[in-house]
C-alpha cells in the first residue's frame, strides 16, 4: 500500500474495526437546533420539511393553552462542496386563550429566507470543522438576518456541534428592532447504522433594540435522529430549565421565563434527498 | 513521412501508456495518491467515519461505492480515482 496513505488514514482505521456497513451525508442531521459544520456535495439537492411546537406559556399574561407551529419548508442545493445554498419558505400558527377566555388563533406567512452556508474548515482535515452562516429572511413588514458560527467534529461513532448566533429583527414595519443571541450545543452517539441519540442545550437571548435584556431562557434536552438512503428524520424535546424575564412581567415562576418563551420546543424535521 | 510515422507511434505509446495508468490495479502515483485524499476528505470524510473495503466482499464494497458515490456526486473520473485509491487498503491490516 502506499506509504503516504497508509500514513493519513492510519487513526482511520484504527476506528474501523467496527465498521458495518457506509452511510451519513451531510445534508442528514443529528440536532434540530444546532448545525453542523459540513456542508452538502456540490450539486446535491435536499427537501426538508421543519416542524417547531412552542407549547405553554403562562395564564398571567393572557396566554392560556398556548401553542405555536412554526413551519418551514427548505430547499437545499450544494452549489460548490463548500457552499451550500437553501431557500426557506416560513409559515406560523398560534392559537391561546386570551384573559377573556377567547380562543384566539392566527395562521400567518411569515416570508422567505435564503440560507448560506460555507465551510471555511472541513472537519475531515482539522481538528474542529468551521462554517460560517448567514440567512436572511423577509417577511413584507418584517425582515431579520441572522448569522451563525458553527464548528463541530466527529469522532468515530460521536458528534458534536457548537452554534453561536445572533440576529437582528425589524418588526412593525420595519420600526422596531430587536437583538437576539443564541448559542447552541449539541452532542450525540450513533446507536446502530441507522439510529443516533443525543443531547441539545440552548440557550436565547433577547434585547429590544439592543438596550436592555429583555429575557434570557435556557432549554436542554433530548435528540433523536434516525437515516434510510434517501431520507432522514430528527425529533428534539427541549424543555426550558431556567430563564428569567428582565422586563418584570410577572409570569408567576421563579426560575422559567413564561412570558416570551415557551415551557416546551419541540422540533422535527424530515429529510428528503434527490 | 518517416517522421510522421515515428509521431504515429509515439502517440500509440503513449496512449497505452495513458490506458495502462487508468488500470484500476494500477498503483496510485504520489500525485494521485495527494488528489485521492483531498477527494475523500471533501466527499467522503466530511460525513462519515472510514470504512475499510477489507472488511466487505469485492460485491458489496461495489454496491456501496456506486451508492455512495451518486449521493456524494462523484464525478466518473473522482469515481474511479476513489475507488482506486480505496482499494489500496484492502488485504491491509486495519488495526
Amino acid at each position: 500500500m502506499n506509504l503516504v496513505a497508509r500514513r493519513f488514514l492510519s487513526p482511520f482505521c484504527l476506528l474501523a474495526a467496527l465498521a458495518v456497513s457506509p452511510a451519513g451525508l451531510a445534508t442528514e442531521r443529528l440536532f434540530t437546533y444546532s448545525y453542523e459544520p459540513e456542508t452538502m456535495p456540490e450539486g446535491a439537492m435536499e427537501f426538508e420539511q421543519w416542524v417547531t411546537l412552542r407549547t405553554q406559556r403562562t395564564k398571567k399574561i393572557g396566554q392560556d393553552n398556548y401553542n405555536r407551529w412554526d413551519l418551514r419548508e427548505e430547499l437545499e442545493y450544494g452549489v460548490t462542496d463548500n457552499y451550500t445554498l437553501a431557500l426557506y419558505l416560513n409559515a406560523e400558527a398560534e392559537s391561546y386563550r386570551n384573559e377573556l377566555d377567547e380562543d384566539v388563533s392566527d395562521f400567518s406567512f411569515k416570508g422567505i429566507s435564503l440560507e448560506n452556508k460555507v465551510m471555511i474548515v472541513n472537519p475531515a482535515e482539522h481538528a474542529i470543522g468551521l462554517s460560517l452562516y448567514l440567512e436572511p429572511t423577509f417577511a413584507g413588514d418584517e425582515a431579520e438576518l441572522e448569522e451563525k458560527i458553527i464548528i463541530g467534529q466527529r469522532y468515530g461513532d460521536w458528534k458534536w456541534a457548537v452554534n453561536l448566533s445572533h440576529a437582528t429583527e425589524w418588526e412593525d414595519n420595519l420600526h422596531e428592532t430587536e437583538g437576539e443571541f443564541e448559542g447552541t450545543l449539541g452532542v450525540a452517539r450513533f446507536l446502530s447504522k441507522r439510529w443516533a441519540l443525543g443531547l441539545e442545550v440552548r440557550s436565547l437571548t433577547k434585547v429590544p433594540e439592543y438596550e436592555e435584556v429583555e429575557t434570557t431562557a435556557v432549554f436542554v434536552g433530548p435528540v433523536v435522529s434516525y437515516r434510510q438512503e434517501k431520507w432522514w428524520g430528527a425529533l428534539t424535546v427541549l424543555p426550558q430549565v431556567w430563564g428569567k424575564n428582565y422586563d418584570g412581567g410577572g409570569d408567576g415562576k421563579a426560575s422559567l421565563d413564561l412570558v416570551h418563551n415557551e415551557k416546551f420546543n419541540i422540533r422535527l424535521m424530515l429529510g428528503f434527498d434527490f | 513521412m518517416r517522421w510522421f510515422l515515428a509521431f504515429l507511434l509515439l502517440s500509440a505509446i503513449l496512449a497505452a501508456w495513458n490506458i495502462e495508468a487508468a488500470d484500476p490495479a494500477a498503483p496510485l502515483s504520489a500525485q494521485e495518491t495527494r488528489s485521492a485524499q483531498k477527494l475523500y476528505n471533501t466527499k467522503c470524510a466530511k460525513c462519515h467515519k472510514f470504512y475499510n473495503p477489507d472488511q466487505y466482499s469485492a460485491e458489496d464494497w461495489k454496491m456501496w461505492m456506486e451508492k455512495m458515490g451518486k449521493k456524494s456526486k462523484l464525478k466518473p473520473p473522482q469515481y474511479e480515482l476513489l475507488s482506486r485509491y480505496l482499494e489500496t487498503f484492502r488485504h491491509t491490516p486495519s488495526r
